[in-house]
């Protein structure tokens, strides 16, 4: 287990993450790229605390199954909260330290704009194979 | 080439249009950036008679004497950076409803990109050092 201290711009949130391992990946929806501006990067937190700053944080409820957490008061883009199963994926660019941080995967591969792709070999899944590896076995809706 | 375009934040409160003289992205990788962003780098596309609603959702912060960054008060989409008491010159090219066409021709602060971002195959490299010599002749441009 890796933990990870981090923080926002402005300072007023910080928290610290339990990472399975040092691996992360993009996302390229549409929701994501408005949200950050561009591709989210992001890591699933087996552990999130948040060590200052609570009252700081702005929730947006993006859909029926997550909100965006964001800081108030500088506005960066912090984490994103699946609500069930709960899971807090977290904004790698807000780690103290990410030199140890490795881009694996991108999803939503069929929503990246054209302008910027990622080099390397990394595992891609598109909107619809997100959507069946997550979702809800028949029943359990 | 020119192009207008229409764009706006996660929640609809910001909306715009705007002319785009051309079709480059820049990508910041400063520090604050990437803070800011939530891992970055910023991408932003330059703009012109840019026309906004919904600017009574803007929240603002300032991370430095010289610039400010406008973000989305209801939903905390990142919106753009700017010169203090300056129209917005460029927008992050995430709201924009169509991207098409656009593409990464320009790299800033590159001595502050991750290691696990690499580069853009065509696109200019520019440091810190080489940004803020950019930065303060043109303060001092202003102070004239």
């Amino acid at each position: 287990m890796i933990t990870k201290t981090g923080q926002c711009l402005c300072g007023a949130v910080k928290f610290e993450a339990e990472l399975k391992d040092a691996t992360f990946g993009a996302c390229h929806c549409g929701m994501c790229r408005r949200w950050t501006g561009g591709p989210m990067h992001a890591k699933d937190a087996e552990k999130l605390t948040v060590t200052a700053g609570q009252e700081a944080l702005n929730s947006y409820n993006s859909s029926d199954w997550a909100d965006r957490v964001s800081c108030g008061t500088c506005g960066s883009s912090l984490w994103y909260h699946l609500k069930k199963p709960e899971m807090f994926i977290v904004a790698v660019g807000t780690f103290d330290d990410q030199s140890d941080m490795v881009m694996a995967s991108e999803i939503f591969i069929d929503h990246k704009p054209g302008g910027y792709a990622f080099a390397g070999d990394l595992k891609q899944m598109t909107e619809a194979e997100v959507m069946a590896a997550f979702a809800p076995p028949e029943g359990a809706r | 080439m020119s192009d207008r375009r229409a764009g706006g934040c996660l929640c609809g409160a910001v909306r715009f249009s705007a002319r785009l003289p051309e079709m480059e992205i820049e990508a910041c990788h400063c520090g604050q950036c990437q803070r800011w962003t939530g891992g970055g780098p910023l991408l932003a596309v330059k703009v012109e008679n840019l026309e906004m609603t919904g600017e009574a959702a803007f929240s603002t912060y300032r991370a430095s004497t010289w610039g400010e960054r406008v973000f989305c008060g209801t939903c905390g989409s990142t919106l753009f950076w700017r010169m203090q008491g300056e129209p917005a010159g460029y927008v992050c090219v995430g709201l924009l409803d169509d991207q098409s066409g656009l593409a990464v021709k320009r790299e800033i602060f590159v001595d502050h990109r991750p290691g696990w971002l690499p580069h853009w195959e065509d696109a200019s490299q520019s440091t810190e050092a080489e940004q803020m010599d950019i930065l303060s002749a043109y303060l001092k441009e202003q102070e004239k």
